[in-house]
């Protein structure tokens, strides 16, 4: 490069020269750009790629737009010894010329492919030898190649012209989707369907779609039996056709079928084209399902000729998906409807054929098209066929084998529908029938109800085991029970979710069975419960609420009933606490607080009763929890507390029903009771519910303290239950996170605590993901904004342990979104702890890190308002960081970007005022950045619009 | 590597006097270029009834006639005036074929809208992602595809333009400078930003920039 001219981006000036090098077909390398230009570096590799990408979208997107080729603004009139007389038709790779070739006196077909179709030297070799092995091909239903050869930079091959349409065009005027004369015919004429109708099928266009002409039918069977010993001819020489389609089957002037581009059409497309929109979808519609994973034999190009025939006889696609992505996953799936389901006419043999050739598994199919040529010669002569049909219930069983995880709970839905069908028969036959065998089929009924109720409890144990409360001895378990059996439950999908929400309709079948409903309702409502819970954790809110509000319902109800029945209580109070934390998760404080509320309320009477039940007791220490840790709404504080974050609400961990009694403590020691914190003035008790948006600190620290009391009792009394510690280190981590901040002068000393409980839980169950998760959280717990230079180095160890545990997490359960955020706000926080280090080019990747993962989980969760705010801040940081690393345009863009999005956050929720602060803040360092840049005038305008931020903030402060 | 100035970044000074003879050799020499616009912006519903050569025709034609009026407009270079009738061609053949719902001349032809036509997002998409992923697993292409397609969509449509300006009708930045009216600094500082915005989208897809092995490093 020549001087540096002012009047450009430094780096635009070389992306030209780059650019235009690639254009003059130059393959410039990354690497001499960097090495020429160090100061650039960066931006070279980042970007010079994406130009690159760009300049081979253009070439691909000039040689095939909307799925028809062009060569590009060049008018053809001679190729070496041929004269091209007029173009007969485009596809998506070439254009196919009439063309005469002069030293012989003929008349040819001459298929040019635009120029860049070849650029790649092994795709060029490979269309070499495909058209070599193409041109030894000679059969009476092939269309003969004579030859290749380039001119002008054009490849193209030349064939044996063929005076008549394609299958496509004439299934187009026999479904009427096409005008009665189409360009195509002998010299540049419109071709005569009704006479090409005549020749396939004895009857004209008009007359053969009488449905139930027999002649149509064997017209068809006659096309199919031609194709088919032109492929069985070609696999015999080793050559596959590879894209078997309607347009690729001519019908000549006397009906005679030639079957086109063999092996050449696949041989000019790589992989790449698949993807392509337009005429490339026409190719992929007749794609054999093996052929997306690369797989090609002889049965693909059965399979593809099977749907070239279910074409001709329903006259539509079977799979008639216009969009590509829709139109693979179809394919892949397998089978298209039957095609008498869609045409009652059609011959039930050559629905056989068609059907044999289709088939999903290629083992399933025809084993070689002269199978299956004889298979339509023998429908042709009306002979019975070799081909066996296949039952309703083989295409089910295959299905079910592709799909076993599905079918296996399936498969318990249907064995459920046939145990409610004989205990339905059972219960009617006992209301009719009161003579001879009516206890037996009673009998029958109770034991088809109680196994169909067995399988029910037995699916949503292994695929949503209970959170249990552990229940301390209550003279229910035996001996075995001490041992505590805490197995990791199956990994978590949407699917298995739906499915289960399925089969929660079966408890309430089975209890209008049964005359002892209030188990089974007991049983729908935990079930419900349970699909709430798989649903919080898989991020689907709006699903768990509704599951956990059906649960409500129905224990209510029975609440009303029994109202002397106070595990109801309990129960509801639980659900209310859920259902608390999934408000918290979606910003909604104040129905948050009321959820938490109800349940304090519905818990009242175990209050200050240590001997009440302990697992009434365990959640009133929850509902306290989770008063004492909801988010401050004063605006500012940016969340710091886990809690703030976005979890869920806590999952415990499952636990076998009736497990222990009383035993030793054998965990950590327990700690004191932290003193700190709680020598502090309690206000008045009885204050606690004052009404009002919010609890004073003062109040938080009163719930939060009240949650330590009990738990530390229960968890002196019933060491073996890992659910106390568990709340217990909980409440310790969360009085750190929440209260902390106000306090720094305090050590760590709650966190520690809490640390040290869940290292033993995890180390005593490491396969309760929760524990793991809970523990990350703690030694994430470090606030960031006053941490000193003396503490860096601690900060750095306790946030790296946690980034640790997270990598653990984020392996094992990809699919839970909160582990994904917890280490998204763990990168954050390394990032900004590095930016307070000045160790800047490792924040920038931690800090890149979180974005894309905080990105990420917004596409999946759009609902979730604080993702965003999340990602606001840590674009923020990024930007930051980037402004420190004087990158001042990237900061600029940064900073424009996040602006943008915080204030259409801002529109969207103005509930959220702490925006104000953000954007206040994301102004003023953006003002820096742009009197960095010399442009003042822009600069004075960010201070303005932060200003305004900045009052609308405290006014909401003040209020 | 080439040093030195480009072309269109240092035109030489101004025709101002266009004959039909220098009028013929400066289309046939932009002919590609031209043709370029004219595949790029012709919507894909009229794909079928017009050839884009057809086009390059028409637009020769109307050049012709407007011969005289070269001289006094205030078109920087006979490309970008060229360029100019090419796409008030191309606004016409739309009105004529597309009819009164696509009547308003911002739809079809003005830049400064980012009036594209309808598919370019979405096939530009499915090709870079075509480009770039592997041949081994359809399925992941096309989860791939779906994502980045709504990022694209996403993309602000100024940034779109320059990026399509740059690229798909290779117009240097002085020229993209001209025809959206701003200083050439700007129009490079648009570019670079364009280009780093559809850097973060793709960044965004797994395996994205994974195994360019078309891209030497």
């Amino acid at each position: 490069m020549s001087a540096v001219d002012p009047q450009r981006h430094p780096l635009e000036a070389l992306a030209e020269d780059f650019m235009e090098r690639q254009r003059r077909g130059e393959n410039p390398s990354v690497s001499e750009y960097v090495a020429k230009h160090p100061d650039l570096a960066d931006e070279i590799r980042e970007l010079f790629p994406t130009i690159a990408s760009m300049e081979r979208l253009k070439s691909m997107q000039e040689r095939t737009h909307g799925g028809r080729v062009s060569l590009g603004g060049v008018k053809l009139e001679r190729l070496g010894d041929y004269r091209i007389l007029r173009e007969i038709g485009r596809g998506g790779m070439g254009i196919v010329f009439e063309a005469e070739q002069e030293s012989l006196h003929r008349r040819v077909a001459i298929k040019v492919l635009p120029r860049q179709s070849l650029l790649d030297p092994r795709q060029l070799e490979r269309f070499d030898r495909e058209a070599r092995l193409a041109a030894a091909l000679h059969h009476t239903n092939i269309v003969q190649i004579y030859g290749a050869g380039e001119n002008d930079g054009f490849h193209y091959y030349v064939m044996q012209l063929i005076q008549g349409p394609g299958l496509d065009a004439l299934i187009g005027r026999l479904a009427r989707t096409s005008p009665a004369a189409l360009p195509g015919g002998a010299n540049g004429t419109a071709v005569d369907f009704d006479a090409l109708c005549l020749k396939l099928f004895g009857a004209a266009t008009g007359d053969i779609r009488s449905d139930d002409d027999p002649a149509y039918w064997r017209g068809v069977a006659l096309i199919g039996r031609q194709v088919a010993d032109a492929l069985a001819y070609a696999h015999a020489q080793g050559t596959l056709h590879r894209d078997i389609k309607p347009g690729n089957l001519l019908v000549d002037e006397q009906g005679a079928v030639q079957v086109t581009d063999f092996g050449l059409a696949k041989a000019l497309q790589s992989s790449q084209d698949l993807t392509q929109s337009g005429g490339i979808t026409g190719t992929l519609r007749y794609m054999a399902p093996e052929q997306f994973e690369g797989k090609t034999d002889a049965r693909s190009d059965i399979y593809s000729l099977g749907l070239t025939l279910y074409e001709l006889l329903t006259l539509q696609p079977a799979f008639r998906e216009s969009d590509r992505s829709a139109l693979m996953r179809r394919i892949i799936e397998g089978e298209a409807p039957r095609p008498r389901n869609l045409n009652p006419h059609v011959p039930r043999d050559l629905e056989t054929i068609v059907l044999t050739a289709t088939a999903r598994d290629p083992g399933h199919r025809y084993a070689s098209a002269a199978a299956m040529a004889e298979d339509l010669q023998r429908f042709i002569e009306d002979r019975p066929l070799l081909a066996r049909r296949t039952s309703s219930l083989e295409r089910a069983w295959r299905w079910c084998r592709r799909n076993p995880a599905v079918a296996s709970l399936t498969g318990v839905a249907v064995l459920l529908v046939v145990l409610l069908a004989v205990v339905s028969s059972a219960g009617y036959v006992r209301t009719t029938r009161a003579l001879q065998g009516e206890a037996r089929q009673r009998r029958e009924a109770e034991a088809s109800v109680e196994l169909a109720t067995a399988t029910l409890d037995r699916v949503f144990d292994r695929l949503a085991p209970s959170r249990a409360i552990a229940l301390p001895d209550l003279g229910i378990g035996g001996d075995e029970s001490n041992v505590i059996n805490l197995t990791a439950p199956p990994p978590l999908s949407r699917e298995t979710a739906a499915l289960l929400e399925d089969l929660l309709i079966f408890y309430g079948k089975l209890a209008a069975q049964t005359d002892d409903t209030t188990l089974l309702r007991l049983k729908t409502a935990d079930a419900s419960r349970r699909v709430g819970d798989i649903r919080c954790q898989l991020g689907q809110y709006k699903e768990a609420e509704a599951a956990y509000r059906r649960a409500i319902a129905i224990y209510e109800t029975m609440a009303k009933h029994s109202p002397e029945d106070l595990s109801l209580g309990i129960e509801i109070a639980r659900i209310q606490n859920d259902l608390g934390g999934l408000c918290r998760i979606s910003g909604r404080f104040a129905e948050e607080r009321s959820a938490h509320l109800t349940a304090l309320d519905l818990l009242k009477s175990s209050e200050s009763n240590a001997s009440a039940a302990p697992e009434a007791r365990f959640e009133l220490a929850r509902t306290y929890y989770f008063l004492g840790t909801r988010p401050s709404p004063a605006p500012g504080a940016e969340p710091q507390s886990p809690a703030g974050r976005l979890r869920p609400s806590e999952p415990l961990p499952p636990l076998q029903e009736g497990q222990g009694r009383p035993r030793e403590y054998r965990g950590p020691p327990l700690p004191v009771p932290p003193d700190g914190p709680l020598s502090e003035p309690l206000p008045p008790s009885g204050q606690a519910e004052l009404e009002g948006p919010g609890d004073s600190d003062a109040q938080q620290k009163q719930y939060l303290r009240s949650a330590i009391e009990i738990l530390q009792d229960l968890t002196t009394r019933y060491p073996d239950a890992p659910n106390y510690p568990h709340m217990l280190a909980l409440c310790y981590r969360d009085w750190q996170t929440t209260f902390g901040a106000r306090n720094p002068s305090k050590t760590m000393e709650n966190m520690d605590h809490a640390i040290t409980l869940l290292e033993g839980l995890v180390q005593n169950y490491p396969d309760i993901s929760e524990y793991r998760f809970d523990l990350c959280e703690a030694y994430a717990a470090v606030d960031i904004r006053h941490v000193t230079s003396e503490g860096f180095a601690d900060a750095e160890k306790r946030l790296r342990k946690a980034l640790g545990v997270s990598d653990t997490l984020v392996t094992r359960y990809p699919n839970i979104p909160s582990y994904w955020a917890s280490r998204a706000h763990i990168e954050h926080q390394i990032s900004t702890l590095l930016l307070n280090m000045q160790r800047l080019a490792e924040a920038q990747t931690c800090a890149r890190d979180a974005l894309q993962i905080q990105t990420t989980l917004i596409a999946q969760f759009p609902d979730v308002p604080y993702y965003q705010v999340w990602e606001g801040m840590f674009r923020l940081t990024l930007a930051n960081i980037l402004a420190t690393q004087s990158k001042p345009s990237e900061a600029h863009d940064m900073f424009e970007e996040n602006a943008k999005a915080l204030a259409i956050l801002l529109e969207k929720h103005p509930e959220m005022v702490f925006l104000h602060g953000l954007l206040d803040q994301n102004y003023r360092h953006y003002a820096s950045v742009l009197r960095s840049l010399g442009l003042h005038d822009e600069a004075a305008e960010a201070i303005r619009t932060a200003d305004e931020h900045r009052r609308a903030y405290r006014a909401s402060d003040r209020r | 590597m080439v040093e030195g100035p480009h072309e269109g970044e240092h035109p030489a000074p101004r025709v101002t006097v266009l004959d039909e003879q220098s009028l013929a050799q400066v289309f046939s020499d932009n002919r590609e270029r031209l043709w370029r616009t004219v595949n790029f912006r012709l919507h894909s519903r009229l794909r079928d009834r017009v050839d884009p050569d057809d086009v390059l025709q028409e637009a020769y034609l109307a050049a012709v006639q407007r011969l005289q009026h070269y001289g006094a407009s205030a078109y920087p270079t006979p490309f970008i005036w060229l360029r100019a009738i090419v796409r008030q061609t191309l606004v016409d053949i739309h009105r004529h074929h597309m009819g009164a719902q696509m009547r308003d001349a911002r739809r079809e032809g003005a830049l400064h809208t980012g009036g594209y036509p309808e598919a370019t997002s979405i096939s530009m998409v499915s090709r870079l992602v075509g480009d770039i992923t592997s041949p081994s697993s359809a399925a992941v292409r096309v989860d791939l595809m779906n994502r980045v397609e709504q990022a694209l969509e996403e993309m602000d449509p100024v940034d779109r333009e320059v990026l399509a300006l740059r690229h798909f009708e290779e117009l240097s930045n002085s020229e993209v400078a001209h025809e959206l009216g701003i200083e050439q600094k700007a129009a490079s500082i648009r570019y670079v930003r364009a280009l780093r915005r559809l850097k973060a989208i793709l960044a965004q897809v797994p395996g994205f920039f994974d195994g360019e092995d078309h891209v030497r490093s």
